[in-house]
């Protein structure tokens, strides 16, 4: 599962650099079951049957598969929430939760959640209209299993939050300058007054381990979907020019900036215990210096993998076997040394026994 | 003023929320506040809202409780599909079924509109728009409405009575 490909992590280098991935997500619900919590486990069996034969029968669906959570291992799980392929929330819930993937991990629906269908789209960089487009085209193929509307509240939902379009547009940025210059909390603010809400991608609220935010719509009734997209794409990609204004601030001529950047260096090349919030601090003053140009050794770090690569998942994954959180931190920085001596060609800096 | 929470203690925290233009407030008692903060500390006056969470925890809690609107509230009859009691949904922020929202479409509007600065939809309707009616619920609702004038519950009939028409206008529709 590791090694299957991942579209968001692996984007190329489109504009603005400060977008990391984007996401669409639909909420539906099937009109002739009741809501996942009030349904009996038959009742919830027989909407993963009736999404089964769809995603047998469609040909939009021919690379995907069915992953039923129940007795799925506990790391793979873990690897499917840090690619953003499903929802923390989907760890816990009924035992007939199913997860749909496609080859490409673009698109993942999972059945069975909150609502009977979560819908998503994941896409490298600023993709919300593209993003949109698919996300449109997988719901429309599955029209069939007689979705939930009404003419006037919309798509209907468990929860009043996701009624209407129950879409939700997000883009995830890196906004370290704006971070450093204590610029969040109010962009967060005034963000919130237009509808929008911007959080912490990893983490809660203003302080976001790696200086990850997501942007996304709060409402989801009154406006239609595309002008929901168009609206998160239009704040985020402002976020994003504020951000770019930042860091030419922040780093012209700030020795102490520069400084912590070469510290977050020697720490991802020498450590040998790493905790994953120093990690993904290190990873994000590389990633900045890399974008401002500051060259070698920065230009060749593959910041994006590696930021998957540091999440626990992913270390034990990599070590094969379950781990405690100390061994976790030595097998994440030793992965680190790794993939950065690896970039240097030097020889591997091994962990002394 | 009152808060509009709890109807018992006096507003002292006034919320100002404007969603595509569209303002509305929110006046709460500091104790629904705090309630409604995850973000406050004990011993602190400044609360910190994220709206996500607030808008959620108010939904957790919507509708009138204290006034006439609310003791109708309490006596609407259940959702006839699922069985969901208004009581519950005002509890948990959670619909049963999708003819919930048909059971409590009159009191579920000035929520829509308080969450999403609009009760209406806007964009395509799917082929083959399926409401959260149907012909199953219609049934249901009849056989309530036999129930409530037999017991002389005329109140509870007049609502199902109205939530008949509903749905057969839309059946007539097509939609």
């Amino acid at each position: 599962m590791s090694s299957w490909p991942l579209a968001w992590a692996e984007s190329g280098e489109r504009p603005p650099e400060a977008a990391v991935s984007t996401r669409v997500r639909l909420a539906r619900n099937i009109a002739k079951h009741p809501f996942v919590n009030r349904s009996s486990p038959e009742e919830r069996s027989a909407v993963v049957e009736e999404v089964r034969e769809v995603i047998l029968s469609e040909p939009l669906f021919r690379d995907s598969d069915l992953y039923p959570l129940e007795g799925m291992d506990p790391v793979s799980k873990g690897l499917l929430v840090e690619r953003r392929l499903m929802s923390p929330g989907f760890l816990k819930g009924c035992p007939e939760r199913v997860l749909v993937l496609d080859g490409r991990g673009i698109v993942s629906i999972m059945v069975n959640e909150e609502d009977h269908l979560r819908i998503q789209v994941l896409l490298g960089r600023m993709a919300l209209s593209e993003a949109h487009r698919i996300a449109s085209a997988i719901d429309r193929s599955l029209y069939g299993l007689g979705f939930a509307f009404d003419p006037e509240f919309g798509f209907l939902t468990t929860c009043p939050t996701n009624v209407g379009t129950a879409l939700r547009a997000s883009v995830m940025l890196h906004l370290p300058a704006l971070k450093l210059s204590r610029a969040m909390p109010e962009l967060i603010a005034q963000s919130g007054r237009l509808g929008l809400v911007v959080r912490g991608a990893y983490g809660e609220g203003t302080a976001s381990a790696g200086a990850l935010y997501q942007v996304s719509n709060q409402v989801t009734l009154g406006l239609s979907a595309d002008e929901l997209c168009e609206k998160v794409e239009t704040v985020a990609s402002r976020l994003a020019e504020q951000e770019t204004r930042a860091r030419e601030v922040l780093l012209e001529g700030n020795k102490g900036i520069e400084d912590r950047i070469w510290r977050a260096w020697g720490v991802l090349c020498h450590a040998r215990r790493m905790g994953l919030g120093e990690a993904m601090e290190c990873l994000s003053l590389v990633r900045m210096a890399q974008e401002a140009g500051m060259g070698e050794p920065f230009e060749k770090v593959r910041w994006e993998r590696l930021l998957l690569e540091v999440q626990p998942a992913h270390v034990q994954v990599k070590a094969g076997r379950q781990l405690h959180e100390e061994d976790i931190e030595m097998v994440r920085a030793d992965l680190v040394r790794d993939a950065l001596s690896r970039l240097k060609d030097g020889p591997r800096p091994g962990r002394k026994e | 003023m009152l808060c509009e929470r709890c109807g018992k203690k006096d507003a002292e925290v006034h919320i100002r929320q404007s969603v595509q233009g569209l303002v509305s407030e929110h006046h709460l008692c500091r104790d629904c506040a705090r309630e409604l903060s995850p973000a406050w500390k004990p011993g602190s006056d400044f609360l910190e809202f994220s709206i996500g969470t607030f808008l959620e925890n108010l939904c957790k809690n919507l509708g009138p409780s204290k006034t006439d609107e609310g003791e109708a509230c309490r006596q609407l009859p259940p959702c006839p599909r699922c069985g969901l009691e208004f009581d519950e949904f005002r509890k948990t922020g959670r619909f049963g079924c999708t003819a919930c929202y048909d059971s409590f479409r009159e009191w579920i509007r000035p929520l829509f509109v308080r969450i999403h600065g609009s009760g209406t939809y806007k964009g395509p309707a799917p082929e083959g728009c399926l409401s959260s009616g149907g012909e199953e619920e219609l049934v249901l609702l009849k056989e309530q409405l036999k129930e409530a004038v037999a017991c002389e519950k005329y109140e509870v009939a007049a609502t199902l009575r109205d939530r008949i028409r509903v749905l057969e206008r839309r059946s007539t529709d097509g939609c």
